[in-house]
């Protein structure tokens, strides 16, 4: 006498396939950017020197390019940011051309940016604090608040030819990024 | 248990290639053009979806907000061709609305073609010299005899051009639709354009 078997099919499988094709490609997109800027921050805190501090690049070339469409008319200074032990403060000069600081979050996020023209002669003091630790910053200072403790500064001041490159590394000796250690 | 394997595999498989093959794409969603360049002003944004977010971390890390600078690319010539190392292309342009403005040539991999003609920019300090109001140019692997500024495309294979408009007058879409960006015509070619590309 037979007996009334059911055998397995490929329905369930493939419905469990598909929930796992959906679920990875969302994984893979939520992570994509913190990953690349993760590695983008630990090349540029090896250049730098460590995190915190401001590391200026060279003029851009085919041959020292570090990262995916630089522009070679940009002198660029970079700075991974860490704000797990406390905030960071930013010094930025007043450039003859185009300056700007863009701050990320470790999401890739543009949160702020700060150019030129909103530069007094005498620069620019900025504080950067993390969004669950916020401190208070000494008068005139602007404060940056990232919703992330780890970002990136990244600094750009146009510089098209060698010469106006020449002039960029003078204007931007000054510049640094560095935490805060007088508590204030 | 070996059907659940196989479509669990095949499914994670599909998912990571997926995202990571839309995120490789240059901008696809781009949805303001002017002419053939086209660009999406979400980004930088945190109002950047999520599939935006990634295509922005793998091929424009560190983009500016539109309202500092606003990102155009193009990978066609103004036929529509894919832009190759093999062809010669005429570039012309005008006065743009916006503080300054680069135009720079990335190859498939997104980085600089590989060459030392020193030749992978023009800008606008460069190209529109006072009282001129246009200006005409060459986009081609070898240094053209005529004059004008150079964008050498020496090593760049099937490459994309990216101009950046820093601090335009207006970042409303209307405004960017209406701009008058550079030409790329195609001149002559030394091999059969591929019509395939990364981008």
């Amino acid at each position: 006498m037979a007996r009334d078997k059911k055998k397995p099919g490929w329905l369930k499988p493939l419905a469990f396939g598909s929930l796992i094709a959906v679920l990875g490609h969302l994984l893979t997109i939520g992570l994509i950017p913190s990953v690349i800027m993760n590695i983008a921050m630990t090349r540029i805190a090896e250049a730098s020197g460590g995190i915190n501090r401001l590391s200026h690049g060279n003029m851009v070339t085919p041959q020292n390019q570090q990262i995916v469409r630089s522009s070679p008319d940009l002198a660029y200074s970079t700075c991974a940011l860490d704000l797990t032990k406390g905030p960071v403060r930013v010094f930025i000069g007043k450039g003859a051309d185009y300056t700007s600081a863009a701050f990320y979050a470790g999401n890739t996020d543009n949160v702020f940016t700060l150019n030129d023209r909103k530069i007094g002669p005498e620069g620019a003091h900025i504080m950067i604090v993390s969004a669950r630790s916020p401190l208070a910053a000494k008068p005139g200072e602007v404060v940056v608040s990232l919703p992330s403790d780890k970002g990136l500064l990244l600094v750009r001041r146009l510089a098209p030819s060698a010469e106006a490159f020449k002039r960029v590394q003078g204007e931007r000796a000054q510049d640094y990024c560095r935490t805060v250690t007088d508590g204030m | 248990m070996w059907r659940w394997l196989i479509c669990g595999v095949l499914g994670l498989g599909f998912g990571v290639g997926s995202a990571l093959g839309v995120s490789g794409g240059l901008f696809s969603d781009a949805n303001i053009t002017s002419g053939r360049w086209s660009t999406d002003p979400t980004v930088g944004a945190a109002a950047a979806n999520p599939w935006l977010r990634a295509t922005i971390a793998r091929v424009g890390l560190l983009a500016l907000t539109k309202e500092e600078t606003v990102y155009f690319n193009r990978d066609v010539d103004d036929d529509g061709a894919k832009l190759v190392e093999g062809c010669t292309y005429a570039l012309s342009g005008a006065a743009i609305p916006t503080r300054w403005w680069s135009i720079t040539i990335y190859g498939a991999d997104q980085m600089l073609p590989i060459n030392t003609d020193g030749a992978s920019s023009i800008d606008a300090t460069r190209a529109l010299v006072a009282p001129a109001t246009t200006w005409a140019g060459t986009l081609s692997a070898t240094r053209p005899t005529t004059p004008g500024p150079w964008l050498s495309s020496k090593g760049g294979g099937t490459y994309s051009l990216t101009i950046r408009l820093y601090n335009p007058q207006s970042v409303e879409k209307s405004a960017l639709q209406a701009l008058t960006l550079p030409g790329v015509k195609k001149v002559s070619c030394t091999q059969t354009p591929t019509s395939g590309g990364a981008n």
